[in-house]
């Protein structure tokens, strides 16, 4: 198996893979999608909401909002040894704002939210939270951890994350294709030894000359079915090379533990004893540390004999 | 009612670049173009700014003028 990084920026890596399978490059894909943890904001507590975007919506918001990720020393919650309700300094990091609009109408920013720990802060200051009129003010307390994407889509630490099989093609005029891959760069075609290696198709079909030069059934027929080219598209909590790591970090833990279940024999065991997992109905999934009581409102005493 | 934070069918940031895009757009730059220098590619996230009106503007209206009577008008 090698990888070569084909183009790298703050949120965007392109890597090729090659030697492996549609199976495990699709496995790598949703590793990173869905278990790569970072950091967004699960709980908040509203001290003062009299802006009209409503508590709920605020808070659906916030918790979009992505968070600098610092993945050595925060754990999961559901790892962490505190066992607390919210958490402990190791698996959660404390944001605060405390805004209100004295004159005039305040746009209130992710910027606005005060990080306890700088390393966990808002990606981009510039996300529109709320609006407040004169008068009105939002003061909160909020608190941020590690999760995974499988359990909400606010904790994936990708926007795109995405591979297509690279193509090989055999060209005819080898001059003209090289003088027209100069002008669409190496990242998009490359020619090793007189054949036409296309990286990105869909690149490499956006330049006109290209899409005469070769046609898009050669490109089709040509696919090559062990050679993967990623686009992975960070949200901006974890750099996108560290996504890559990560994930393939975790994969590989998750294979040595198959590995051990299988020479162990331990399989059929864990099939046996498997129990449905608890349904946590304090909330919409189940994640964190513990339960809670929801005993606000709701609470209809019967009323005295009086009152008829 | 206020932009979305994120993309609704990939999760791209785009709320950040609400203002930026709007201000560009009524300022008379090509909408496209303006998608195109902000990093909005995908077309997915690219009909969340164009499709957009900040209705949150026109409801404030009325928490403005609570404040302050002497405000004459509603909605324009």
């Amino acid at each position: 198996m090698n990888t070569k990084i084909v183009s790298l920026n703050e949120d965007t890596i392109r890597f090729l893979v090659d030697g492996v399978n549609a199976a495990f490059a699709n496995s790598l894909r949703r590793t990173m999608v869905a278990e790569v943890p970072i950091m967004t904001v699960e709980d908040i507590f509203y001290f003062d909401n009299s802006s009209i975007v409503p508590d709920e919506v605020l808070a659906h918001r916030i918790g979009f909002v992505p968070l600098t990720t610092d993945l050595d020393n925060y754990v999961l919650p559901e790892e962490c040894d505190c066992e607390a309700e919210l958490g402990c300094p190791k698996c959660r990091a404390g944001l605060t704002m405390d805004i209100e609009a004295k004159d005039d109408t305040v746009t209130v920013y992710s910027g606005d939210l005060v990080p306890e720990d700088p390393s966990i802060a808002p990606v981009s200051k510039r996300i529109p939270l709320a609006k407040l009129a004169p008068g009105q003010a939002i003061k909160f307390e909020a608190y941020a951890q590690l999760g995974q994407g499988k359990v909400h889509a606010k904790w994936s630490p990708v926007s795109m994350c995405v591979y297509q099989n690279v193509a090989f093609v055999d060209v005819e005029d080898e001059a003209a294709t090289k003088e027209c891959l100069d002008a669409c760069g190496d990242d998009v075609a490359v020619i090793e030894g007189g054949v036409l290696k296309v990286i990105d198709i869909q690149g490499f079909e956006r330049c006109r000359r290209c899409r005469e030069l070769v046609r898009h059934e050669e490109i089709i027929g040509g696919l090559k079915k062990d050679e993967f080219l990623f686009t992975v598209e960070s949200t901006g909590g974890l750099p996108p090379e560290r996504i890559v790591k990560e994930a393939v970090k975790m994969l590989k833990q998750k294979l040595s533990t198959l590995k051990g279940k299988i020479e162990a024999d331990d399989l059929h065991d864990e099939i046996r004893d498997f129990d449905l997992p608890e349904i946590n109905e304090g909330k919409l999934y189940s994640v964190g540390s513990g339960d809670f009581d929801e005993d606000e409102g709701g609470n209809e005493e019967p009323q005295g004999d009086d009152v008829a | 009612m206020i932009v979305p934070v994120r993309c609704f069918s990939c999760g791209k940031v785009i709320g950040d670049k609400w203002e930026d895009f709007n201000k560009r757009v009524e300022a008379g730059e090509n909408p496209g173009e303006v998608l195109d220098s902000l990093g909005v590619t995908r077309y997915c996230c690219r009909r969340m700014l164009l499709g957009h009106v900040e209705i949150i503007d026109e409801v404030l209206k009325f928490h403005e003028q609570r404040e302050s009577p002497d405000l004459r008008g509603g909605i324009r």
